[in-house]
């Protein structure tokens, strides 16, 4: 308190207007509060964001360990193997042999139409 | 009261050590600044690494085969290990083995370590998943106390087994990836490292974004992979083959529909296989090694001849049953003499003595040229890991004879791999176009953007009218020669090859057998070569092979959709 008597003492008998200094006092008091505040609030937004990083990081990694485990289930389900004990067991058989069924173009019924219009 | 001699040697004392300090303050602060900044930034910053997933990799229908799932590696840090006999316990369902067994195993580790690095962690388990990881961590509350460490990494898994295992590859912990397609696109598959520096929670120095590797699409088709290595399976036991290789590709493009190898592996074990019986059982036969393909090639020769017009269709050669080049005398296979031939009956009998004769008349110059163009003694550039590129000696080799000349044109003093072999026939199924044989046919970046591969075009090796007037000449030889490899409704082409086989350069009895053919003959749509070595069942190609080729033909029509000729 006495230290900060002396400096306003000092502060009025320089060669300026009194109010003159008050005013520039209170103003850089006020900077520097202001100053302080937006480092705060940088700062705590900083740790905030970086915190939400991790959170965002660790999401990431766990979904995509899902994706890609539920890709292992769903490729060992349908693969080629278990697909064919399931499709036996639901008494499936493979096929001894394929018929292709040849449509000759003409005895389709729009070939037939066309015939008969023209007849 | 001091003495002044006493307060100048005080003085003295004093001053020295403020000398020295001051030195070495000096030292420290101005001379070695740089070393111990960095000292301090290395200990008050705190980096964490972060993985991401290597690629997928999918076969053409979008069937999973390969893929990263989340793991754990666990460590044994022997300087804090103290219950040996409790860790084994609680550690013997992730190393998958009996309790007393991980003990012996942690002990026998250890004991390894104890001459060269006594105190550094050693892996015990690798890619333990989440759940026994989770077990092992709550039977061991505290991780450290017992001695156990336990980092997160992603592991490789193949959902589908052994299928097209040594066509896919494996990877290693690192994750680096060993054959076959893991090896070829290693780095596009591998993630980027991710990297987070920060001093504190308010001083955040570097982020560094980690990224997932590519993901990518395959030509092969499973069904038809499954049943074409099913099949390779089958004739291994019927002939008592000791390995076999088949390949399926797609005529119009090089795409590799289905490449089966015998011995295969499973790739979910290549780790354990590799540590137990070493790395060269994880190879693809029909990449890393090369043979001597026997006959097949005769119709490289024939093509050739044929694309020079030293011969035609209707040219008629005498068989004389025996050639003597430079002292080797040559015989056809069966030691006959078959007189007045054509290049129909030279294929359908496989005749080795007009063979070597057409290669004589032809010229050395002309006959490597297009054995050179037909991609023989080159690799082919297939998209696999360690592709070998066979040996064809040609007049500019020391080693070179005529005799060379005469035994290459039937496919016997040269090697060559099964895909060298099956794209050199798929260039005359193709209308005399070398395609670039690939099993990758899209991967889609990280960011989103899908990068499709084009069919890449070698080189014309010989004309269209060529290729077909030699299609019907194998049709026609291969109906009078092999019929078996003939499927209902469809004109097949295609050539056995018989080779003797050697075992530290001497010959033995046994033989490498291959088919190598195309269908339907007169518009081919697929490609299929055949390999047996060493079959028991008999020593020819015919009965052993060429069952197996119209096997393979025929479920590929049915997998693929192809039309038989009369409905084309």
């Amino acid at each position: 308190m006495v230290m900060v008597r002396g400096w306003w003492r000092r502060l009025r008998m320089l060669d300026v207007g009194g109010r003159r200094a008050a005013t520039m006092a209170i103003l850089s008091g006020a900077l520097l509060v202001a100053l302080i505040a937006v480092w705060l609030a940088l700062s705590t937004r900083t740790a905030l964001l970086n915190q939400q990083l991790d959170e965002l990081d660790a999401r990431h990694a766990r979904l995509t360990a899902e994706i890609n485990q539920t890709w292992t289930e769903i490729g060992e389900v349908t693969s080629p193997r278990t697909m064919e004990v399931r499709a036996r067991r639901l008494g499936f058989r493979p096929a001894e042999r394929i018929e292709y069924l040849v449509v000759a173009l003409d005895a389709t019924p729009e070939a037939a139409a066309t015939r008969a219009a023209g007849e | 009261m001091i003495s002044s001699r006493r307060l100048i040697i005080l003085a003295i004392i004093i001053g020295l050590t403020t000398a020295i300090a001051f030195t070495r303050a000096v030292q420290v602060q101005v001379f070695e600044n740089t070393k111990y900044a960095a000292a301090a930034n290395d200990q008050q910053t705190e980096t964490r690494i972060t993985l991401a997933p290597r690629g997928a990799i999918f076969d053409r229908s979008g069937h999973l085969l390969a893929v990263s799932n989340r793991a754990y590696i666990v460590r044994v840090d022997p300087r804090t290990l103290t219950d040996t006999a409790a860790v084994a316990v609680a550690l013997a369902p992730a190393m998958g083995r009996p309790a007393e067994e991980a003990r012996q195993r942690i002990e026998a580790i250890l004991e390894d370590r104890k001459s060269t690095t006594p105190t550094l962690s050693t892996v015990v388990a690798y890619n333990v998943s989440p759940q026994v990881t989770y077990q092992l961590t709550r039977t061991l509350r505290s991780l450290a106390r017992s001695g156990l460490l336990v980092d997160e990494t992603w592991a490789r898994a193949y959902p589908q087994g052994s299928i097209a295992g040594p066509t896919i590859g494996f990877v290693s912990l690192q994750p680096v990836g060993y054959a076959g397609v893991e090896a070829y696109y290693d780095s596009r598959l591998n993630s980027s490292i991710g990297q987070r520096k920060e001093r504190s929670r308010l001083d955040l120095l570097v982020i560094t974004p980690t990224q997932s590797g590519a993901d990518m699409v395959l030509t092969l088709d499973l069904n038809l992979q499954a049943y074409v290595e099913a099949r390779l399976a089958q004739a291994i036991r019927d002939t008592g083959a000791v390995s076999g290789t088949i390949i399926v590709m797609e005529t119009k493009t090089g795409a590799i529909l289905a490449s089966a190898s015998w011995p295969g592996y499973d790739p979910n074990r290549a780790i354990e296989l590799a540590t137990m019986h070493g790395a060269g059982l994880l190879r693809d036969p029909a990449v890393n090694e090369a043979y001597e393909p026997g006959s097949v090639v005769k119709v490289f020769t024939i093509a050739a001849a044929l694309e020079s017009g030293q011969v035609t269709t209707r040219t008629i050669f005498t068989d004389t049953g025996r050639l003597v080049v430079s002292n080797k005398r040559i015989y056809n296979a069966d030691r006959g003499r078959y007189g007045r031939v054509s290049i129909e009956d030279i294929l359908a009998r496989s005749l080795n003595v007009p063979t070597a004769q057409i290669a004589l008349d032809m010229g050395e110059e002309v006959f490597y040229r297009q054995l050179r163009l037909f991609g023989f003694g080159s690799r082919t550039g297939i998209d696999l890991g360690n592709e070998v590129a066979g040996t064809l000696r040609t007049p500019n080799d020391l080693e070179w004879s005529r005799t060379d000349l005469a035994t290459n044109s039937y496919g016997q003093g040269m090697t060559a791999t099964p895909y060298q072999v099956i794209n050199a026939m798929n260039a005359i199924a193709n209308d005399g176009v070398l395609m670039q044989p690939y099993i990758v046919q899209q991967w889609r970046e990280p960011s989103g953007e899908v990068v499709r591969k084009q069919p890449v075009e070698v080189a014309r090796v010989i004309s269209a009218e060529t290729a077909r007037t030699l299609r019907a000449v194998m049709t026609a030889a291969a109906r009078r020669g092999t019929p078996q490899a003939f499927v209902e409704g469809y004109t097949v082409a295609g050539k056995t090859g018989t080779a003797d086989w050697y075992l530290r350069g001497v010959k033995q009895e046994t033989t490498i057998v291959t088919y190598a053919g195309f269908l339907p003959a007169n518009q081919p749509q697929i490609t299929i070569l055949v390999k047996l070595d060493q079959p028991r069942s008999s020593r020819w190609a015919g009965p052993t092979t060429v069952p197996v080729f119209r096997d393979v033909a025929e479920r590929a029509c049915q997998i693929l959709g192809i039309p038989p000729d009369v409905a084309r």
